[in-house]
């Protein structure tokens, strides 16, 4: 078997690059070295010089034919170039756009984050009473305290801050939740998780009841007492436990304008009660009806995961096709409401970074299928 | 007119300058192309591939040695196509005719290996030599072709396979111990010097 073999590769690979002259002089010395002093190197060596020699004796093949190019030629190969520009360039161009969309929207986000926590309390996106605390631990301990206490002089509000309204309405940011006194602008963050979280005594008992409380347009939604809420987050950067809370049903009313349930800071002092959400103590005990619900909008009560996510429940007396007419008599109401604006906005946001990408990742394929051709 | 000022022109969009500097190494991209293709018409393509895409890219270069930056666009064309071949395989892969008759011409069985005809075209060496080129990993065979085919200094090597120096260095070494093994098996072609050891063993 050939002697070479028995070289290690860096031996070797030194031997070959002293053969091309492409060590440095004190390589080439040791090197020199071991030919001197071994007679089987020396062999490896002739043999590999040998070998290189041999190859670039081989007989240099000549071209056929000239390779150069027509004016004709030449010309179809610009316009393939500028095609594979053309097309590069519009790849470029949708990607920086993404960028530029994604940076905004971050940008946005975080100022609007920083603006709201300190804006005036006519940006207050939905206000629940509850009681002046500086301890999120103490309303932990006592719950009932941020709905009960409704005749408190200096009730606090709970005020949050939709930060990447990524969705529509799918609430797919973070929140932040703040408390604050009318009088006391500086907010004071609570813990969220700690907030809504479940009373230690039964809920039943305390005649609270649970509800999911949407993120961006406050809308709320009775939970499901054995499902639980079963809303799922778009994105899921925000758990949903967090929209969940346990609250005094007196304080939910209908909104007559987006026709969703919402919080109030006293019980009726926001517009007629949701009669639906009465129990023992909001309701009227002197009549045993129930008002039905009638809004446009379906009222989801909770998603049936053991049937597909199909809807629990939705409003008793209104038809699916009755939807479209009501949606479109309450259109001119859409106008001033800056839930519906920013809703309307994230889903613009939404498709326009979806076109975008689809479009990036179209022109790019095009634009690599014309480079390699 | 110098290779520079060529190349200068032919960055401006000069059709003329460029054709000069294709006449100066087309042979050569055709012979680095015929190694890496083993096949005259196919090398041919090859290379002619090569200089459309060198001519759609010429306002890309960015200096250095332009016949480095040649003998890449050349091997990448010559790997193109030989990926292209192994997609689309020109002979047929079934043994039957279009009629359904079996096809009694044996081109279908044939394999890469040399035709008699060829082989009597070129020398015994040479074929035992292209034989065993063809054997070689492609970076491997890249590196040897350039260095040890086109005769390029190893940095010269490294800018067309966009490496650093020490990996050329140990390509080359690679590919040659892989090229010696291979041609130990040709026994009798080889120059006496290629036998020494295997004597040396034997005695």
């Amino acid at each position: 078997m050939d002697k070479m073999q028995k070289l290690s590769p860096k031996v070797f690979e030194s031997l070959s690059a002293y053969i091309d002259g492409q060590l440095s002089p004190e390589e080439a010395q040791a090197i020199e070295a071991k030919l001197a002093a071994s007679i089987k190197f020396q062999q490896a060596h002739d043999q590999l010089k040998a070998m290189r020699a041999t190859v670039r004796a081989m007989p240099q093949r000549k071209a056929p034919r000239n390779f150069i190019l027509t004016r004709a030629e030449a010309a179809e190969a610009k316009r393939g170039r500028n095609w594979s520009r053309a097309f590069g360039l519009a790849f470029s161009l949708c990607a920086v756009l993404l960028v530029t969309l994604f940076s905004y929207d971050g940008m946005s986000n975080l100022l609007g984050a920083n603006k709201s926590a300190f804006d005036s309390p006519s940006n207050i996106e939905m206000a629940a009473p509850m009681a002046a605390s500086d301890s999120a631990e103490e309303m932990a301990s006592e719950p009932r305290l941020m709905f009960d206490e409704v005749e408190s002089e200096k009730p606090v509000l709970l005020n949050w801050v939709p930060t990447a309204g990524v969705g529509g309405g799918g609430g797919s940011g973070p929140r932040e939740i703040w408390s604050s006194t009318p009088e006391d602008e500086s907010p004071i963050e609570i813990q969220p998780q700690v907030a809504s979280a479940q009373p230690e005594q039964d809920p039943i008992e305390e005649e609270l009841i649970h509800v999911h409380i949407h993120p961006i347009s406050g809308a709320v939604t009775i939970c499901d007492p054995i499902d639980g809420c079963g809303y799922g987050s778009s994105s899921g950067a925000v758990s949903e436990k967090e929209n969940e809370h346990w609250v005094n049903p007196d304080l939910i009313y209908l909104d007559p304008i987006t026709g969703e349930h919402k919080l109030c800071e006293k019980p009726g002092a926001c517009g007629e009660s949701a009669g639906i959400f009465a129990s023992g103590k909001g309701a009227d005990e002197s009549s045993d009806e129930i008002t039905p619900y009638e809004s446009a909008f379906p009222l989801i009560l909770g998603l049936d995961h053991k049937n597909e996510g199909e809807v629990l429940s939705v409003s008793p007396s209104i038809e699916h096709e009755d939807l479209e007419a009501k949606l479109s008599e309450q259109a001119g109401d859409y106008a001033g409401d800056v839930d519906h604006q920013r809703y309307l906005q994230n889903q613009l946001k939404l498709w326009l970074k979806i076109g975008l990408a689809s479009l990036a990742a179209l022109f790019a394929v095009i634009w690599l299928i014309i480079r390699r051709r | 007119m110098d290779e520079n000022s060529l190349i200068d022109l032919a960055r401006k969009g000069e059709l003329d300058a460029f054709n000069q500097l294709i006449l100066m190494y087309q042979d050569l991209a055709f012979n680095v192309a015929y190694r890496i293709m083993n096949d005259d018409e196919a090398a041919a393509d090859a290379t002619q591939e090569a200089v459309i895409s060198m001519y759609k890219r010429i306002d890309t270069y960015r200096g250095g040695s332009f016949k480095a930056w040649f003998m890449r666009i050349v091997t990448n064309a010559c790997y193109d196509a030989l990926r292209w071949q192994k997609r689309r395989p020109a002979v047929a892969l079934e043994p039957e005719t279009d009629d359904g008759e079996r096809n009694e011409s044996p081109a279908w069985l044939e394999d890469g290996a040399l035709k008699p005809e060829e082989t009597l075209e070129k020398s015994e060496l040479e074929a035992a030599i292209q034989h065993c080129i063809d054997e070689l990993p492609k970076n491997f065979k890249t590196v040897f072709l350039l260095v040890d085919v086109s005769g390029e200094d190893y940095e010269s090597a490294a800018e067309s396979i966009q490496r650093p120096v020490g990996t050329v260095k140990s390509r080359l070494s690679r590919a040659r111990q892989k090229m010696q093994q291979c041609l130990q098996g040709f026994g009798e072609l080889l120059p006496s010097i290629f036998r020494l050891n295997t004597e040396d063993d034997d005695g």
